[in-house]
């Protein structure tokens, strides 16, 4: 068995254009050359170093199972799917007129223009050694490029099923909207119990005008560890937002950086993780203000049941010269149990003038008086706290901006509640 | 005495907006300037005033025949001109009692304290005609004020500080009847033989409870038209085309 | 009702007099003239000269020399501080520079030039106003300590450090160290290899001081370096308020500053610690000060931050008893070139208990002030509470503000709350209140004294007033 971290992946490059041999090569070499974070990173201060033991995972073929049936959405304006990073085309259906590329199809039709990003997807919020690992053994990749003006309805669906208990996964999604170009895309993340490792990243540039969604669902087993990447890249008047609902995995950390590089550039950053068990949750997150008249919002929600614990830092930046920013950043932490741990670390760096910025962070339980108003209805005080809780989390849902992906999404919120019940 | 305003060139940036506006403001007289949208009213509130948005490349207005332009924007103030803002500011933590306050010991010689006792007298006075009550004193300037709220604290101001010439820029917005009617009060008790008025305004309506000795009408950067009151009357019967079009 | 509009109408001008310590009366030094002098640089000789000097027992001087070897350890906290750090050379500072360690009880004891700085700082004419007890420190040690007589035979003790652990060791040593250990960090472990001076304050059990305590600290040597020593015990159900009032001239080479200072509030006890800080801007003022409060006690920090070159302080209050509250009440002022580095830290440690954090900054100009904070609620307690607060006014493009704030939360029975905000004085706001007549300087003072205002009133009124100046004047050349 190869292991993902103390082997070098066996490329198959003779297709590939050289610059992306090269990147491949020389990300290996990166990961190999980085040192594993500390106690003393700032940007894992409150992590469990220890869940950083990645041994054990294969990037060889590991046999797929039997199809389980997955949660899709009805109606897509395409979908591709993925087991254990291998494409399956005959789940997926891809219609002519909407981009929607593999990797090895992207190289060959995009080369040139995908050369300066399809490189390592590094956030600079902490996990550079990791992002260069995604790089070097990635296999396959969805690219998604909108031409000017194209307005996709329906969403897209990326579905990675991660199946057996040594497996690895790379993930990768490429996202290009052109001027006043329209898309939203659904990316879930599915796998079963036993374990299993997934390192993915998303990439999201949207150019003058367009409007991007992109919403990534982690159903993942209890026993797998993930890791996931975004960076995300607001043009002129663009409208981006990233929503992640971390449902699934024992242990997961997210990077989310958004820069906001044109004026008028919009941004939303969504999040609701639900941990149980010993899960952590570990999530950090920019929003880079580098243009004037910018405006980005972030709202995390965090719902903790038995040990688990979950990390947001989440940092606000706006250069000199961003004047005219609007930037809010919002992290709330709902307790229910008492050997649960919430961390979090709002931060702000104001470099620049009329600038409108706020952070809140609130960490609490849920009001005696709230559950008494439901108990004097009847209702049991378990049922009040799941009712509760769930509405907690369902304010972000209702912003993802789709009615099939916000029902898929809260359906699988519902379920994962109901769990913690059974 | 007047303030006089010759032949005013004013521009932002590369936009000319008063293209050549002349208009005397005797003591003891009230005027008022009418004019659609646009027509450069504000812009010659905040040039009086000395905003830094605005440059004057030509003209000149004398205040009881002192040069206005050559004055810094606080001493413009103090020297007797206050301008009602459309918009006024909101001021955070400095309370209306306190910033009142500021502004009139900045008119007094350095070192000589205020008579808070007097000071106090003259306020609540001046409050009760505008019907204004007392928790005001301790509120933020403007600070979650309404729009009639606002405009009655602009008006208190004026009174407090007692200038000489005065321009009230679209003090008649954003306020009901019953506002209007108080601040209008507040306007006329005001008037006097030592202050001239220059009430700037998009409607007729609040020329009905201040009447004017003198109408201008403005359009384009520049009066194109001066009459009594009856022609305040005439223009909102007629509009403004008539007038623009003739010129 | 006017006193709540102007509280300084209810002053009259001596006082006003006697709190103005602005940053022009505090740059003035006198020619040098030590008797005592340690020389340049730090080694273990350095330890063993200054307790020589000052005659400490084994027990401190065994302290001094394992702190020292921590201190050499010690990494520099740039991992997350700023860099600015690394420019201060340890070999090129003066640790202990006095004329003995035996303080004067009378000014008229007070040596010629000491006695004129803290007249001209104002400090006999405060300690006659308003002070239960004085004591004025300049450089390494105090020249005068008094406290008045029937503060004194209420059983109080406020003496200078050296005094404390020699005459009182039974109240001092059980605590000292105790509370911010050696190691905490680098500069809490500089300050304990090189101590000297400081207050030892112990208030016996129900007693109230009515006036304030105050102590002094001036620094009127070039590279030196200031490392007092505070401790502070309050016994049961007793209260103190305790001020400190800083400033240093402005020497051409940059001057360190770094105190520790430990407050322990016994069950129900209150203390009151205020700081108005007004270093000239090439002081490193790295200070750490932290409380312990037990049961139903209180332990309040009151904070204000003016001038320095770079102030990292983080004033943490650990409660540790039942129903115990810490609270954190700051004012920082970054002007051009300066860094206000400060923070809250508060250590949840028993069920029920409360802290509060509000802090408030202003950049100027180049000025950076930075906001970090944690907030530690462990396992199994209950019915913890922490509210914090950070505004943060910028006055112009240049100026910069950063918040770091931490909170961890174990357990579904506490409730946290963290807000920040950042907001400008708007050139629009300005005009405003220029067109009423003010001037810029006048209108941006206003806005700023506004912004702080509610702070300001937590402070005692002789300082307040003091305060509003201190802003006033930092204002003033920060427009046009």
């Amino acid at each position: 068995m190869r292991s993902v971290l103390l082997d070098a992946p066996v490329w198959n490059h003779a297709a590939v254009p050289p610059w992306f041999a090269q990147s491949q090569q020389t990300a290996w070499e990166t990961f190999s050359r980085l040192p594993l974070p500390s106690r003393r990173d700032e940007a894992w201060r409150f992590a469990d170093l220890k869940l950083l033991a990645l041994e054990g995972y294969a990037d060889e073929d590991s046999a797929v199972a039997a199809p389980a049936a997955l949660a899709l959405l009805e109606q897509s304006a395409a979908r591709l799917v993925f087991r254990n990073g291998h494409f399956q085309a005959a789940e997926s259906h891809r219609p002519s007129g909407i981009q929607v590329l593999t990797l090895a199809e992207a190289l060959a039709s995009h080369g040139d223009r995908l050369q300066a990003v399809l490189q390592v997807p590094e956030t600079g919020l902490g996990s550079a050694k990791f992002a260069a690992l995604h790089h070097a053994h990635l296999r396959d990749a969805v690219v998604i490029i909108i031409p000017a003006g194209q307005e996709i309805e329906q969403p897209i669906e990326i579905v990675h099923l991660l199946q057996g208990p040594s497996a690895a996964v790379f993930p990768r999604t490429l996202i290009l909207t052109e001027a006043k170009a329209k898309v939203a895309v659904l990316e879930q993340h599915l796998g079963e119990s036993e374990g299993g490792l997934s390192i993915g990243a998303a990439q999201l540039i949207a150019g003058e005008g367009s409007t991007l969604h992109y919403t990534l669902l982690n159903r993942l087993g209890a026993g797998s560890k993930s890791m996931h990447f975004s960076t995300v890249s607001a043009g002129r008047d663009a409208q981006l937002r990233h929503s992640l609902f971390n449902l699934g995995s024992g242990w997961a950390r997210t990077e989310c950086r958004s820069l906001l590089e044109g004026p008028g550039s919009r941004s939303e950053m969504f999040s609701v993780s639900l941990a149980a068990g010993g899960q952590e949750i570990d999530q950090r997150t920019l929003q880079d203000h580098l243009s004037p008249h910018s405006y980005s919002d972030l709202l995390y929600k965090n719902v903790l049941f038995d040990t688990s614990r979950t990390i947001f830092a989440g940092l606000i930046k706006v250069d000199e010269g961003a004047h005219g920013t609007d930037a809010y950043q919002k992290c709330r932490n709902l307790l229910l149990s008492d050997d649960c741990e919430a961390n979090s670390m709002p931060g702000l760096e104001i470099n620049a003038d009329q600038v409108k910025c706020s952070h809140g962070s609130t960490t609490g339980r849920i009001a005696e008086e709230e559950l008494f108003y439901f108990e004097s209805r009847g209702i049991p005080r378990l049922q009040a706290t799941r009712l509760i809780a769930v509405g907690f989390a369902q304010e972000v849902v209702a912003k993802v901006g789709h009615p099939a992906v916000e029902a898929l999404i809260s359906q699988a919120v519902e379920a994962r509640f109901a769990e913690q019940e059974g | 005495m007047k303030l006089e305003i010759k032949d005013l060139h004013v521009s932002i940036g590369d936009r000319e907006i008063l293209k050549g506006l002349t208009l005397d403001l005797p003591k003891g007289e009230v005027h008022a300037i009418m004019g659609p949208n646009g027509s450069g009213k504000s812009t010659l509130s905040k040039v009086l005033a000395g905003h830094e948005d605005y440059t004057v490349t030509s003209g000149s207005v004398l205040m009881d025949g002192i040069d206005l332009l050559a004055m810094p924007i606080d001493q413009r103030s103090r020297a007797g001109f206050f301008l009602a803002f459309q918009y006024p500011m909101e001021i955070p933590g400095v309370s209306n009692a306190n910033f009142l306050r500021a502004a009139l010991q900045a008119r007094l010689p350095k070192g000589k304290p205020i008579d808070a006792v007097a000071f106090y007298k003259q306020l609540y006075a001046k409050m009760d005609l505008l019907k204004m009550d007392r928790s005001f004193t301790a509120r933020s300037v403007n600070e979650g004020f309404s729009g009639g709220e606002k405009k009655r604290n602009e008006i208190l101001q004026m009174a407090m500080l007692e200038p000489t010439y005065a321009v009230l820029d679209e003090t008649d917005s954003g306020l009901d009847i019953d506002a209007l009617k108080i601040v209008s009060d507040g306007v006329n008790a005001m008037r006097g033989p030592d202050r001239g008025i220059l009430l700037i305004t998009h409607y007729q309506r609040l020329l009905d409870y201040i009447k004017p000795d003198v109408v201008h009408v403005m359009a384009d950067g520049q009066i194109i038209k001066s009459g009594g009151a009856d022609l305040a009357l005439e223009l909102e019967e007629r509009g403004y085309d008539w007038l623009t079009k003739a010129a | 009702m006017n006193s709540t509009l102007f509280p300084e109408a209810e002053i009259d001008e001596a006082t006003m007099r006697a709190v103005d310590i602005d940053r022009s009366a505090g740059d003035f030094s006198y020619p040098e003239n030590h008797t005592y002098d340690a020389g340049v640089g730090l080694s273990e000789a350095t330890i063993d000269y200054i307790s020589d000097v000052k005659n400490d027992p084994d027990w401190v001087r065994d302290f001094r020399k394992r702190a020292l070897k921590v201190f050499w350890e010690k990494p520099m906290p740039t991992n997350w501080a700023t860099k600015d750090l690394e420019n201060i050379d340890f070999s090129k500072i003066r640790y202990y520079l006095s004329s003995g360690s035996t303080p004067a009880r009378s000014w008229d004891d007070v040596p010629e030039e000491m006695k004129q700085t803290f007249e001209r700082l104002g400090i006999p004419e405060q300690e006659r106003k308003f002070l239960a007890g004085v004591e004025a420190q300049f450089d390494s040690e105090a020249a005068y300590s008094n406290i008045q007589k029937a503060v004194s035979d209420q059983g109080v003790i406020f003496v200078n450090s050296t005094e404390g652990l020699k005459e009182h060791a039974d109240i001092f040593r059980p605590w000292f160290g105790k509370v911010i250990p050696t190691g905490d960090n680098k500069f809490s472990a500089l300050n304990s290899a090189v101590f000297s001076g400081g207050s030892f304050i112990y208030v016996p059990k129900g007693v109230k001081v009515k006036h304030p305590l105050q102590a002094y600290f001036r620094i009127n040597s070039e590279n030196f370096g200031q490392f007092e020593r505070t401790l502070i015990i309050v016994d049961e159900g007793a209260e103190v308020m305790y001020m400190e009032g800083c400033t240093a001239p402005k020497f051409t080479t940059s001057t360190l500053h770094s105190a520790v200072v430990e407050l322990v509030a016994m069950k129900g006890a209150k203390i009151q610690y205020v700081t108005v800080q007004n270093w000239s801007n090439n002081v490193f003022n790295l200070v750490t000060k932290r409380g312990i409060a037990h049961e139903d006690a209180e332990v309040k920090w009151i904070d204000c931050n003016i001038g320095s070159r770079l102030t990292m302080k983080y004033p943490g209050v650990i409660m540790k008893g039942k129903r115990a509250r810490g609270e954190v009440i700051s004012i920082a002022l970054a002007n051009n070139g300066q860094h206000q580095d400060t923070g809250a830290k508060m250590i949840h440690a028993a069920d029920d208990t409360t802290s509060n954090v509000v802090s408030k900054s202003i950049s100027v100009g180049t000025g950076r002030s930075t906001y970090r904070g944690q907030v530690h609620i462990p396992k199994h307690l209950k019915g913890c509470k922490n509210n914090t607060e950070c505004d943060a006014l910028l006055i112009n493009a240049h100026s910069r503000t950063d918040t770091y704030p931490a909170i961890t939360v174990r357990g579904n029975q506490h409730a946290t709350q963290h807000e920040a905000s950042v907001s400008q004085v708007s050139a629009e706001q300005v005009f405003y209140m220029q067109q009423r007549g003010l001037s810029e300087g006048e209108a941006m003072s206003l806005s700023v004294n506004g912004f702080v205002n509610d702070l300001v009133r937590e402070f005692p009124m002789e300082y307040s007033v003091e305060l509003k100046r201190l802003i006033d004047l930092e204002m003033e050349g920060s427009v046009g």
